[in-house]
């Protein structure tokens, strides 16, 4: 019903702009577990290296 | 619609960690190098260099927690100042609006409100890909800048209207030009390979450490490397406004509606 009173163009533009929203939450979703599994990537190779290596 | 929505996600999280795990392999590398190294050279065994060792990670880690702490408190004040740029930027812009709203010239008056909801337009739209140079964001400018000429030439707009308004106007131009310059200021490559150097050379210290039971190694080892490695991502992560998790917000022209304010 928000959609009442809005030329076609808005309409679109708005349209448009939901989509990026959405496409940038779910990137921004995406982004977080990131830094953890760069993390979790590393520390797997450390303690592989060292009880590998038995330093 | 939720099974495309996770695997669009997964899909998602892997394309980037494989697009940015570059340093993931230059800490990987130099741990193998420093392996390599360690492997010709005789280990600290005996109680005296172990009591050494032990001051030397208690000490190197007050060093480390400066370098880093100074590194990721930069990042996150820029973090949080270019977002409060935008926030100025767009509260500028409502202001200028207000403003121009009271003219006695109602034409004039809603140019400037159509120019004002281009540009806002325009921002939602380009977000990250909003350039200072950009000719479509110079268009909008040049806009605004027009509506703000004409009313400060016209008769029909009150006298103290005009330094108001162009005022809300050079605050709107300087918020937009301090964003380009914040994104600008990243933190170089050399400080970040400096800090993984730290990194390595502190973690080293734990490799050495003489720990009878193989769960407590693994687990100092382990919570130490994840910490580093987890706060050194979250720093990069920090001082990249255009993408990740902590990047720019454009809130406040998402919610800044012209006929509103």
């Amino acid at each position: 019903m928000k959609s009442i009173g809005k030329t076609e163009s808005q309409r679109s533009f708005e349209t448009e702009i939901r989509r990026v929203q959405l496409d940038e939450r779910l990137d921004r979703i995406a982004s977080f577990f990131v830094p953890f599994m760069k993390a979790g990537l590393i520390t797997a190779a450390i303690l592989y290296i060292f009880n590998q290596f038995a330093l | 619609m939720t099974a495309a929505f996770l695997w669009e996600l997964l899909r998602r999280i892997f394309v980037k960690f494989f697009k940015t795990s570059f340093d993931v392999v230059i800490f990987i590398g130099l741990v193998a190098i420093t392996i390599w190294f360690n492997l010709r050279f005789e280990k600290p065994a005996s109680s005296e260099d172990q009591v050494l060792l032990q001051n030397f990670i208690e000490w190197y880690a007050i060093f480390y927690a400066f370098a880093l702490g100074l590194i990721v408190g930069h990042a996150w004040n820029k973090h949080n100042t270019i977002n409060c740029t935008i926030d100025h930027e767009a509260d500028a812009l409502a202001l200028l609006l207000q403003t121009g709203r009271m003219a006695h010239n109602k034409i004039l008056s809603t140019n400037l409100c159509d120019a004002v909801e281009s540009y806002v337009r325009y921002v939602r739209k380009a977000r990250y890909k909003d350039r200072r140079t950009k000719e479509e964001a110079q268009e909008e400018m040049n806009k605004i800048h027009g509506c703000i000429e004409q009313m400060i030439n016209s008769s029909e707009v009150q006298e103290s209207l005009k330094p108001e308004l162009i005022q809300q106007y050079n605050k709107f131009h300087d918020a937009r030009s301090d964003r380009f310059d914040l994104i600008k200021q990243e933190i170089k490559f050399p400080i970040w390979m400096n800090l993984i150097v730290f990194s390595l050379v502190w973690l080293w210290g734990f490799f050495w450490l003489k720990i009878e039971s193989k769960q407590l190694s693994n687990y100092i080892l382990g919570i130490t490397t994840f910490s580093i490695a987890y706060l050194f991502s979250l720093a990069r992560d920090l001082d990249n406004p255009k993408s990740g998790f902590w990047r720019m917000n454009f809130e406040p022209f998402d919610s800044f509606d012209v006929k509103a304010v």
